[in-house]
């Protein structure tokens, strides 16, 4: 797909190799009703790759630590993530991106937003509307070809 | 799904931002290679790449064209920014001033050719606006685009449609003789099965309708084979024009400029096909299309009205007229068509088949009025309408069937039945098998077994085109004007409308009488003098095209619209 | 007044593998069909015997992809079930075997089909698609659809249509924010009124019994209860038609999107259900005020029948004997179908 670049050289930034967040021995037991921080769940979602790019959501800052809340009482999660241009015709396979991957790491109790941050992208309101809407998002899953670069976008997160 | 026709009837709510719902892939030429430099985007939505030395290429924004849209399976309809900006009455315009230009400077080799070639829905649809008739508006625009605006040529694509119809129906008969030949020889119909399922005759459905072309290519693959091979009308006045004409006037065929009058915005599609281009001129056969809305449009930008116009004399080059009537100074009036004011195929097709396959003579009344053998069954709504032709031998038994289909809720179910793997379930086969052995119940199951099927994709044909005039909204009448107006008060405004139109189109045939194609003498000559007979090597490229499937797109991952 | 009504549960079926997202009641037998992200329709019966309830059919091996939505026929012969795989199958049941078959698939929709709905005459069926289309059918003999009208004027695609209870008119909702109502007039459809009045996409529109009011469910967390005013008398020789206003508006009861909502043609209740896991029945307090005004109130709650999942939808069973119209079933993301009595 290399002659359907939208953004053919984005900015890439410097990201560290491994998690910040030291691991706490609750992470290890199952029993405990575990409550989530945003750090985690950015843990997720940085290393899911660029559809187009051989680079990751976090080296191209489409993804960052702060635009991840939690919200363990209300078991509601929200990720904003920036688009790299604001015309971006991939945004909304971003978000599938990223909703695919908290659908299948996350507990069930969480609800799960995910929006373009404010004023990143063009057609902000629709992108929002499309990966916000359930029976959208289950009708693109059942498509194998659209399945596939989901995957494939998906290979490098779920490896680490 | 939809025809863009449909969608440019109403409002363009549909409108298609290419950056987003358009899926074709676009290449973006990079100055660079490698990841060293970045593209920024300015204000107005321009794009540069920005080089590491801060050096600044201004990169081309994608664009998308007829031919991608043709091509493309992505979306059936087609955006109408993509329409207007690539043929439209602003073309029309740059290639006269060009031609005027050059006259001044006495480049007379650099004159093109004009030809505007109008249909005889156009034609009815101003008269019925303008309260002219159709005659009145035909020398009107005559004066207007040869007088007016300088063009060369005006001419009738009701001319060129009676090669559409002369073929057509040759091709009907043809296909009939085939089928019945492959049926009736069940030997011959096992050593060629292959062939015979790969290429299913009949029903034969007509072809002049474009939006049911593109609808036909994206979607119904398998109904292909079915399509009558004939030109449209529009594009058969093309060859006439750019090789006929061409040749004649000795200009090769990219000097000549042709433009189309059409009730339609999908023959601008048409237009584009690629069947319809010329390699060695780089030129197409109808270089631009423009819709009778289009036409208003000019009148009005050139502060003109139809009413107040001048008038020119009709004249018989390429036009579907009676030459010389004695109270008419010797001067030709138009000639009227038979049966629908789509092109009026199936009265034709019906009449000629009838006459050739079974040795009855019928006349365009007798179709028209369901007399001497035909049975008029009106469908189950306006724009469904089935012909039987019964022998006197057995009045019963229909030997033809023919059907009007009109809008997209017919298109649907014919196509539904003519589905090679029928969708019912084991419940319905029964059912169908039970019925079969019930007499009775059998005729009204084989309704689906028409022979021939006249389809057009607006609803009433191309008399209610999607380019067509729309009624006058009257503002001063204080109330009702159409935007406040109940929904069906609207419904029977546009109803009213189109019986308007209607009438304006066949009061051509009432005023001057109906001319069947083969009594078109000036056609008869030209299979002789233009394509060297009648089932020529030339007859066949000339008035014959063919139809491709289009392939699904969703293959492409990135590209899914979700 | 008397004590607030509560929902008790009567039956959990499972079977379905994944997401339910329908249920449908037969109209004539304690019966209902549930249909699911598993491409199946599972059919649930009581046995009157001993007052379970128990999976008595599957219809699988047919669609391709996700069922949405399924809906019995006015008679209760037939079943049609919408998909993903953008057709939409009729079924039949066979007398004989007792097993249902496949009669009819209709094809035409470009992309999901997302709802399937039969007017009260059972003459009519219309499916609704993302593609922005509704489609009317006509069934034509025993085992014939035709299509009547394809109806193009939602701007996004069309979630879910519904008819009208005792006229030929139909509701439909859409990801374009608006509801329209539709009506024929010589054999053309058009659209007679387009409402306007959610923020977000409308998931669902219900009527009450006698078709003058309906209720609508939104994205936008907000039940609508619309009324109809007689048409103006009008100067223009053409026929005019009621047209449905806002008439109260239920903000606070769900915190997430609102899936369904079911009006009760037995017990005037509306059940409305979203992704906040609950579901809520309301009722109206007391009729009209002197403006026309009306009151709607919550009067039961489940928080979380389904546990931490979202309820695709709840329907009311339209049975008035024996009790049955106080039964509800909820289908969840969770693949159970619950079915729940209100007492």
């Amino acid at each position: 797909m290399s002659d359907t670049l939208l953004n053919a050289n984005p900015v890439v930034y410097d990201v560290g190799l491994v998690s910040n967040r030291a691991r706490r021995p609750e992470d290890e037991d199952e029993n405990v009703a575990d409550p989530f921080d945003a750090e985690e769940i950015f843990d997720l979602i940085r290393h899911i790759n660029d559809p187009e790019h051989p680079l990751t959501l976090e080296q191209l800052n489409v993804t960052q630590p702060q635009l991840v809340s939690v919200d363990n009482d209300r078991n509601h999660v929200l990720v904003q993530f920036t688009p790299t241009i604001p015309h971006c015709s991939m945004a909304t396979l971003i978000g599938l991106c990223i909703r695919v991957r908290l659908l299948r790491s996350l507990p069930d109790r969480f609800k799960v937003d995910i929006k373009v941050s404010d004023g990143s992208h063009q057609s902000e309101h629709a992108v929002n509307k499309q990966l916000n809407d359930k029976e959208r998002v289950a009708a693109a899953l059942e498509n194998s070809h659209l399945l596939e670069v989901v995957n494939q976008c998906l290979a490098t997160a779920v490896e680490r | 799904m939809t025809f863009s026709g449909a969608v440019l009837l109403t409002d363009l709510n549909d409108f298609i931002t290419p950056s987003q719902a358009c899926i074709k892939p676009v290449q973006i030429e990079r100055t660079s290679q490698g990841a060293d430099s970045q593209i920024r985007l300015d204000d107005t939505g321009g794009y540069y790449e920005v080089s590491q030395d801060g050096g600044e290429t201004k990169l081309e924004t994608a664009s998308i064209s007829l031919n991608d849209c043709l091509a493309c399976s992505g979306c059936i309809t087609s955006a109408e920014s993509v329409l207007v900006t690539l043929q439209s009455q602003k073309e029309l315009y740059e290639v006269l001033k060009a031609n005027q230009l050059a006259v001044q400077q006495g480049r007379t080799q650099d004159v093109r050719v004009v030809v505007v070639s109008v249909s005889p829905q156009s034609r009815a649809s101003i008269a019925a606006k303008y309260d002219l008739s159709p005659l009145d508006v035909w020398k009107r625009l005559l004066w207007f685009y040869k007088t007016f605006l300088g063009a060369h040529h005006v001419f009738d694509t009701a001319f060129s449609r009676d090669f559409a119809l002369i073929e057509s129906a040759k091709e009907f008969v043809r296909r009939y003789r085939e089928h019945h030949h492959a049926q009736t020889q069940p030997d011959s119909a096992t050593t060629t099965g292959q062939e015979t399922a790969a290429r299913p005759v009949l029903p034969m459905l007509a072809s002049a309708c474009p939006g049911w072309i593109c609808y036909a290519e994206k979607t119904h693959g398998y109904i292909l084979p079915h399509i009558d091979s004939t030109k449209s009308p529009q594009q058969i006045m093309g060859s006439l024009v750019k090789n006929y004409l061409g040749a004649k006037l000795g200009v090769p065929a990219n000097r000549v400029y042709h433009v189309a009058v059409m009730p339609c915005y999908d023959k601008k599609l048409e237009a584009s096909r690629k069947d319809f281009y010329d390699d060695v001129y780089s030129t197409r056969d109808v270089d631009c299309v423009i819709t009778t809305g289009e036409v208003e449009k000019m009148f009005s930008e050139q502060s003109l009205c139809i009413n107040d116009m001048q008038a020119l004399d009709v004249e018989m080059t390429f036009t579907k007229a009676f030459a010389s009537p004695e109270e008419n100074h010797g001067i030709p009036i138009l000639a009227g068509s038979e049966g629908s004011s789509s092109g009026g195929y199936l009265s034709y097709i019906l009449r000629y088949a009838a006459h050739v396959l079974f040795g009855v003579s019928l006349t365009p009344q007798d179709v028209e009025n369901g007399t001497n053998g035909v049975h008029i069954r009106p469908g189950r709504n306006s724009d469904f309408v089935e012909y039987a032709l019964c022998l006197p031998a057995d009045p019963e038994t229909p030997v033809l069937r023919f059907a009007l289909a009109y809008g997209f809720r017919n298109i649907q179910n014919l196509v539904r039945k003519i589905n090679p793997a029928p969708a019912a379930g084991a419940v319905a086969r029964r059912r169908r098998q039970h019925r079969r052995a019930n007499a009775a119940a059998a005729a009204a199951t084989t309704t689906s077994a028409y022979d021939y099927v006249e389809i057009m994709a607006c609803p009433s044909g191309c008399i209610n085109g999607g380019g067509q005039l729309k009624p006058q909204t009257n503002d001063s009448g204080g109330g009702g004007t159409a935007a406040g107006a109940a929904p069906t008060t609207l419904l029977a405004a546009s109803r009213d409308w189109i019986a308007k139109a209607e009438g304006a189109y066949r009061s051509v045939a009432v005023d001057g009488g109906i001319q069947p194609p083969e009594a078109n003498q000036a056609v008869t000559a030209l299979y002789t003098e233009w394509l060297e007979g009648e089932e020529s090597e030339k007859a066949r490229k000339m008035l014959h095209t063919e139809y491709h499937a289009v392939e699904k797109m969703d293959v492409n991952g990135l590209a899914v619209n979700w | 007044m008397s004590t607030q009504p509560t929902l008790q549960l009567v039956a959990e079926l499972t079977g379905h593998t994944d997401r339910v997202w329908a249920v449908s009641w037969h109209p004539t037998l304690p019966l209902f069909a549930s249909c699911s992200g598993d491409k199946s329709v599972r059919l649930w019966k009581l046995d009157g015997g001993n007052g379970t309830w128990n999976c008595v059919s599957v219809l699988d091996d047919a669609h391709k992809r996700t069922i949405r939505s399924c809906a019995f026929s006015p008679d209760g012969r037939l079943l049609a079930t919408a998909s993903f795989d953008a057709t939409t199958i009729v079924w039949e049941r066979d007398e004989d075997s007792g097993e249902w078959e496949n009669l009819a698939t209709l094809e035409g929709h470009e992309n999901e089909v997302k709802s399937v709905a039969w007017s009260q005459s059972g003459s009519l069926l219309a499916t609704c698609s993302r593609d922005k289309s509704i489609w009317i059918w006509e069934v034509v003999g025993d085992s014939d659809f035709e299509c009547l009208s394809v109806l193009q004027e939602h701007d996004q695609d069309v979630k879910m249509i519904k008819w009208h209870p005792n006229e030929e008119v139909l509701a439909s909702a859409s990801y374009d924010d608006s509801i329209r109502i539709w009506r024929e007039d010589d054999d053309d459809w058009y659209c007679s009124d387009t409402l306007k009045e959610h923020k977000s996409t409308v998931w669902a529109v219900d009527f009450n019994k006698a078709g003058d009011m309906l209720a609508s469910v939104s994205d936008d967390r907000s039940l609508k209860i619309w009324a109809t005013r007689p048409p103006k008398n009008s100067a223009l020789g053409y026929r005019q038609n009621p047209t449905y206003h806002c008439v109260a508006t239920l903000t606070e009861h769900h915190s997430r999107t609102i899936y369904s909502v079911a009006w009760s043609k037995v017990n005037n209740l509306i059940a409305t259900t979203g992704a906040d896991n609950c579901v809520r029945i309301v009722a109206q307090q007391a009729a009209a005020d002197a403006s026309g005004g009306y009151t709607y109130a919550v009067c039961a709650t489940l928080t979380a029948p389904h546990g931490y999942n979202d309820i695709n939808s709840a329907e009311w069973c339209p049975l008035e004997k024996d009790g049955h119209g106080a039964l509800l079933a909820t289908a969840g993301d969770d693949g159970v179908v619950r079915v729940w009595r209100l007492i």
